[in-house]
């Protein structure tokens, strides 16, 4: 390799010399064809001049009367001829060549000489030799210098001996006086002679250096070609594997579609499980309900107690199997809610301390002080995986304890954000090291033989663990088998401020209501399965409701057009025409009347996204089948008041405006306390719908959902219940970041507010300012108007036992009687919600 | 082909110095070729109409009214007057060889005759004058001592019609320096005032 390399340097040397000794004969006869060029020029205008200054100065000889031309005259025209006449041909002919410099040389010279005489020998026009030798010093050959300087020394020298006055001037000192002349014209030789060495010598060096340039030139396009047949090959192979790659984009474009089609299929099969499974689970429970509510043998009732714990059992396996999956697939999201967590430590005891009594364990709960009782996450998802934790501690401890800590934990945490640890420690079998980390693993248990002992489906810390990791924390275990167990978590919240944190509380946590009375309610029960259509009717008959059923979307409607209801029960999935079809009718059928009858969904469906289809779809409310009863109460007792109201009355305390008794007994019946809060409402409220508006105009959801909830933990001491009900739906918009019909929402509530402002200004107004009237029993709609319309503060029913409110302390609101009869039941059910 | 070229140029460059020779020794010959004289009077002529001053040398210049070549000896002239311990008086004769001014062609002898400093100009028609002296070329000077003995005859150009230093010139300064007292005589460098033999005929008739 080296010594190819050595030959290459070697070659490319000799070859880059050859190339610069061309490069410098190109040079070289590019100057000497363009001096030879010059001086053809050069000698011809000289020839001219000679002619004319000739004619000029001796144009004729004279010998007495008679003249003729001057010889001068002749000498310019025949011998300037003769001078020029080689010199041109060869510049002609052989440019360049040695000779033809040799010849303009010498000619240049004898040119000189000759305007030397023409002009009579005057002194200025010997500067013509120097003048000439300065010239053909343009060659850059010295050659030409000696031999044009040899003529003038032979020219001296020999006429200097022949005739040497004609060239001295004297006789005098022949011998040395060429020499003189010869001197000087080799004084500037040497000089001309230097400078054209020096010129080639550089000549020289530029031809090397552009022998090298273009060698090098040469040589980085050689590794240019190279390097572009390396790319180009390269660029090749790349290609080709770009083609590869496209087939495998291609194929695992198809693969990702089959996939997602698969995804799509396992969720509409999930979906489709999910509905088919719970339908008839939830007639399977509700019957069984209804049964041990009989009368029954205690061999019937063991046997229906048998089935309804297999039910129940079976149910929360279907819910596991259900989350599992819904967590897989990616389709579970969080809860964004404020809540408190004491509630759902509280919640997740009361769970468990009958079972935990039963089996003779003691159940504790700790809270460090230095936990914030309000915080901001998913509480159901967290009750969730306390309730599996606990519920593990208790099934495989047989005495002893189950405790159940929440300490803050360090470090993870943003701002505005709070990382809390999580331990539930029991005193039961324990785990072995080899198996701990396979309980989190779905369907697996520490051995076989504890799924036979204690059943179960494996899944419930799998559930836990994927919960956790979405709450951004992690679950791990410590355990000594036969001494205990410790479960320990961490979850990330962020902080709630306590007034948010109290409002939620109001709104999200139902607060038990044993002994609920119950208003008897006409209710649509909309349901297409005969199974649930029986249980449905049994469960609201037995409440005393009066229950119309339709078997579908288009019966509904119909029904609506003969039947005015209180609450509508809305199955989605329904032949001929579903649920959301059927709701968009009605509230399209409402529009511009004022009515807004509540449609609950009651369906089997459970996947992400339902309920929100249907707060969307402008439904009011959601229960999943198998129906909570309990839930479905309480969701019908809220929402059904407000339909009784607005069809009684179009009076604004009748249409679910404000429950003048409820805020009163939430006030303690203190009337300066209940204008307290109605002053700081009005004061507050405004701010909040901004708030609302902001957030629907930025697309922020959680803002939204924040903004909203906050207005509805407002509202809801003052029975506003369209108010509520359309803040709740905006929050629930915001918790989804769904705007769609958002801006709809705002408007009614913002209708809503102002009506609610309207009644509740008279009362916000200072004590001193105003009289407080208050009617009972109710006054008709047109009573509670001309009240209102006989003039400001004016009591005008002195049948009635009322307070007096006087309206406006500038004058420019009418007084409204506040009728006070109807209140009592919205205040019922707004205790129901926990005020 | 090289060989061809060389046969070509080299007999080419030959022919070429030989006609350059030839041609520069015609030049030549004609500049070194010395101009017909008369014998000289040794003093001053007794008949001519130009006067001597007894207290200066006196310098006579004839030229031939339309001899370019005298130019040059003008300049001498100049050049040696410029230089002279002595300023001798000085005339210029112009022979016209004809009587009138019909002859002049403008060859700007007079107008340089009159630029020299103290010389008087005199136009001599039909050469009257020139016979007295003898002067038969353009350019002959003639220079007389005080008493009026001729100290010089001759050229003071090398050449016809080339100027430069010069044996006439060093010849006539020595004279007016008084470094000598030696008749000089030299050959004179010009157009021939007259025309030989038929020139005189013609002036007889």
């Amino acid at each position: 390799m080296s010594v190819t390399r050595y030959e290459t340097d070697s070659s490319e040397r000799a070859s880059t010399a050859l190339r610069a000794e061309a490069l410098m004969r190109e040079h070289q006869r590019g100057i000497y064809v363009r001096t030879d060029r010059l001086f053809a020029w050069l000698l011809l205008v000289q020839w001219f001049v000679a002619l004319g200054l000739a004619q000029w100065l001796s144009p004729l000889e004279w010998a007495g009367v008679v003249s003729r031309t001057h010889i001068h005259v002749l000498a310019a025209g025949l011998l300037g001829a003769a001078i020029l006449s080689l010199p041109l041909v060869l510049v002609c002919f052989r440019p360049g060549a040695s000779l033809t410099r040799q010849v303009v040389g010498l000619a240049q010279m004898l040119m000189g000489a000759l305007l030397i005489h023409l002009t009579g020998g005057r002194l200025e026009t010997h500067f013509h030799v120097f003048g000439s030798l300065a010239l053909l010093a343009f060659y850059r050959d010295s050659r030409v210098l000696v031999s044009s300087s040899a003529l003038v020394a032979v020219d001296h020298l020999v006429r200097g001996y022949v005739w040497p006055q004609s060239v001295y001037g004297s006789v005098v000192g022949v011998e040395w006086r060429w020499l003189e002349h010869s001197g000087w014209v080799i004084f500037i030789d040497v000089f001309l002679i230097w400078s054209c060495r020096k010129g080639v010598a550089e000549m020289r060096t530029i031809a090397e250096r552009q022998a090298e340039l273009e060698t090098t030139t040469a040589r980085i396009e050689r590794t240019v070609e190279d390097r572009t047949a390396e790319l180009r090959e390269q660029s090749h192979h790349l290609e080709a594997l770009t083609r590869q790659l496209e087939v495998s984009e291609a194929d695992m474009r198809r693969a990702k579609e089959s996939a997602e089609s698969a995804n799509r299929s396992k969720g509409q099969f999930l979906a489709n499980m999910s509905h088919e499974i719970r339908t008839p689970m939830n007639a399977i429970v509700g019957m069984t309900r209804l049964a041990l509510e009989t009368e029954l043998t205690p061999d019937q009732r063991e046997y229906l107690d048998a089935v309804k714990t297999s039910a129940d059992a079976l149910l929360g396996i279907i819910n596991d199997i259900l989350d599992f999956s819904k967590i897989e697939a990616g389709k579970l999201d969080l809860e964004t809610i404020p809540f408190s967590l004491s509630e759902v430590l509280d919640n997740t005891v009361r769970v468990f301390s009958w079972r935990a009594q039963e089996k003779g364990l003691q159940l504790t709960v700790r809270r460090a002080p230095e936990v914030p009782e309000y915080l901001v996450g998913d509480p159901g998802r967290l009750r969730q995986i306390l309730i599996n934790l606990v519920g593990n501690g208790i099934k495989f401890t047989d005495r002893g304890e189950v405790s159940a800590s929440v300490l803050p934990s360090r470090g993870g945490a943003g701002e505005g954000e709070v990382v809390l640890c999580f331990s539930v420690r029991d005193t039961g079998i324990g785990i072995p090291a080899d198996k701990q980390s396979s309980i989190f693993r779905a369907f697996e248990q520490a051995d076989g033989s504890t799924t036979r002992k204690y059943g179960g489906t494996g899944l419930g810390l799998a559930i836990a663990q994927r919960l956790v990791e979405m709450m951004g924390g992690q679950l791990w275990v410590e355990s000594q088998p036969g001494q205990g167990s410790t479960f320990h978590f961490t979850a990330v919240f962020a902080r709630a401020d306590a007034v948010s944190g109290r409002d939620s509380l109001r709104g999200v946590v139902p607060c038990a209501a044993p002994s609920r009375r119950l208003k008897v309610r006409n209710v649509l029960l909309v349901e297409d399965n005969v199974l649930n259509q029986k249980l449905a009717i049994r469960l609201l008959e037995k409440k005393g409701h009066h229950v119309t059923v339709a078997n579908n979307g288009k019966q509904a409607l119909a029904a609506l057009e003969r039947n005015a209801f209180d609450v509508i029960l809305m199955d989605l999935q329904m032949p001929e025409m579903g649920g959301l079809e059927a709701t968009a009718h009605i509230r399209a059928n409402e529009r511009g009347t004022g009515r807004h009858v509540p449609i609950v969904a009651m369906t089997a469906h459970a996947l992400r996204g339902d309920e929100q289809r249907c707060l969307e779809a402008g439904m009011d409310g959601y229960v999943s089948k198998p129906i909570d009863s309990e839930r479905l109460w309480t969701i019908i007792d809220a929402l059904s008041l407000e339909n009784t109201l607005q069809t009684a009355s179009t009076t604004p305390i009748e249409t679910g405006i404000l429950d003048e008794e409820a805020l009163l007994e939430r006030c303690g019946g203190d009337v300066e306390t209940k204008l307290e809060i109605v002053q700081l409402f009005l004061e507050e409220y405004p701010s909040s719908l901004d708030a609302i508006r902001q957030a629907m105009s930025a697309r922020r959801g959680d803002e939204l959902m924040a903004a909203a909830h906050h207005l509805k933990g407002s509202a809801v001491n003052f029975g506003a219940r369209r108010v509520v009900a359309a803040a709740q739906r905006l929050e629930q918009m915001g918790a989804g970041n769904h705007f769609a019909a958002a801006a709809e929402t705002l408007e009614e509530l913002h209708e809503a507010l102002e009506e609610l402002r309207e009644v509740l200004a008279p009362a916000g107004s200072p004590p001193r300012n105003r009289t407080a009237l208050l009617i009972d029993p109710p006054l008709s709609p047109a009573q509670a108007r001309g009240v209102g319309g006989e003039g400001m503060g004016t009591p005008t029913n002195e049948n009635q036992s009322h307070k007096m409110t006087e309206t406006s302390t500038h004058g420019e609101e009418a007084g409204v009687c506040v009728r006070c009869g109807a209140s009592k039941t919205i205040g019922r059910g707004l205790r129901r919600w926990g005020f | 082909m090289r060989s061809a070229a060389r046969y070509f140029w080299i007999p080419a460059l030959a022919l070429w110095i030989a006609l350059l020779a030839t041609g520069w020794h015609q030049l030549l010959r004609h500049e070194f070729t010395a101009g017909s004289r008369s014998s000289e009077a040794d003093d001053w002529p007794v008949d001519t109409a130009l006067t001597r001053d007894p207290a200066w040398p006196t310098l006579i210049f004839f030229a031939h009214r339309n001899c370019p070549c005298t130019r040059a000896s003008l300049n001498e002239l100049e050049a040696i007057l410029s230089r002279a311990g002595v300023r001798p008086r000085v005339w210029i004769v112009l022979v016209s060889p004809k009587e009138g001014n019909d002859d002049r062609v403008g060859s700007g002898i007079e107008e340089r005759a009159r630029t020299l400093p103290d010389a008087r100009l005199v136009l001599d028609f039909e050469g009257v004058e020139a016979r007295r002296f003898g002067a038969r070329t353009s350019g002959h000077v003639y220079l007389y001592g005080r008493a009026g003995e001729l100290a010089f005859s001759g050229g003071i150009t090398d050449a016809r019609g080339h100027e430069g230093p010069s044996l006439g010139r060093r010849a006539v300064l020595r004279r007016l320096q008084d470094e000598t007292r030696e008749r000089t005589v030299l050959p004179v460098y010009g157009c021939p005032i007259y025309l030989g033999d038929e020139d005189e005929q013609t002036r007889e008739r």
